[in-house]
């Protein structure tokens, strides 16, 4: 039988694999969809939690953060395409004028 | 129920892996995508199928497109794809220590949180449909609700604005 624990292990898992990606990628397009990962670990976590509360305000919660998802990635593909236009890369290390080298 | 729920685990953990591993970024969406829809079937195992509908269709019919769609169109060749990577004990340490991370959270909480089984197939009738959710949007969380439309209409502002060649009006 399936209990809460092993829906929340499941999603720690995806958690820390986003995390991982966060850290270590250096692509711009693999960081947002890292940020995705997490996102949807995040909303596993919710949903598990209303089916075991057996109400529906996890549910509702989880539907908010699809929609910020949705806003975060319309947004942040767009700061890539500008930031794209400028300098023709997308490797966060070409990005490096706002870091004080003293 | 139980395989279906190992099956949707190991293939989104797998898919997981690939999209934080992948060298590409067009096989690393690929790869988000697979573990989206095993994520939707989570939630429908859940009793959330409404949500999963939602998952599938907004995730995978939505940003996913807008990923492609931008990767398409910053069209990448081989050596703008390529990264430069921190060395690889580096990278292993890292990773070891995010994972690790979660790991440690698991610990500390065994034993201090009992959890029930999920009981199963004493659920309302009519759990997580669209009329369930609408109902709870619609009374309880209408504010939060139309705050949302305000917060996609700045997305939406704000992504014009970016995308914008000249930010002269």
């Amino acid at each position: 039988m399936i209990s809460l624990n092993q829906y929340l292990i499941f999603a720690g898992i995806l958690f820390s694999l986003g995390l991982t990606g966060i850290v270590l990628r250096r692509n711009l397009l693999i960081l947002l969809m890292c940020v995705e990962l997490m996102l949807n670990a995040v909303n596993i976590v919710a949903v598990a939690f209303s089916r075991y509360h057996q109400n529906m305000d996890g549910q509702v919660m989880a539907f908010f953060i699809i929609i910020l998802a949705a806003a975060e990635a319309s947004i942040g593909l767009g700061i890539i395409t500008a930031l794209f236009r400028n300098k023709i890369s997308v490797q966060t290390n070409e990005y490096q004028e706002l870091r004080d080298d003293t | 129920m139980d395989y279906l729920f190992w099956l949707f685990v190991i293939l989104g953990i797998a898919a997981a892996v690939n999209v934080v591993s992948a060298k590409n970024p067009v096989s690393a969406a690929i790869a988000l995508v697979v573990t989206l829809l095993n994520v939707a079937g989570i939630y429908i195992l859940l009793d959330a199928t409404f949500l999963g509908i939602i998952q599938i269709l907004v995730y995978a019919g939505a940003i996913i497109v807008l990923f492609i769609f931008v990767i398409m169109m910053l069209n990448l060749n081989e050596e703008e794809i390529k990264e430069r990577q921190a060395s690889k004990p580096v990278r292993f340490i890292i990773s070891l220590a995010s994972v690790s991370s979660m790991g440690l959270l698991f610990l500390f909480f065994r034993g201090k949180v009992q959890f029930a089984e999920l009981v199963s197939a004493q659920m309302p009738l009519g759990y997580g449909n669209v009329k369930a959710v609408g109902w709870q949007l619609f009374t309880e969380y209408l504010i939060p609700f139309e705050v949302t439309s305000v917060l996609l209409l700045v997305a939406i502002l704000g992504a014009v604005l970016l995308a914008k060649r000249s930010l002269k009006i």
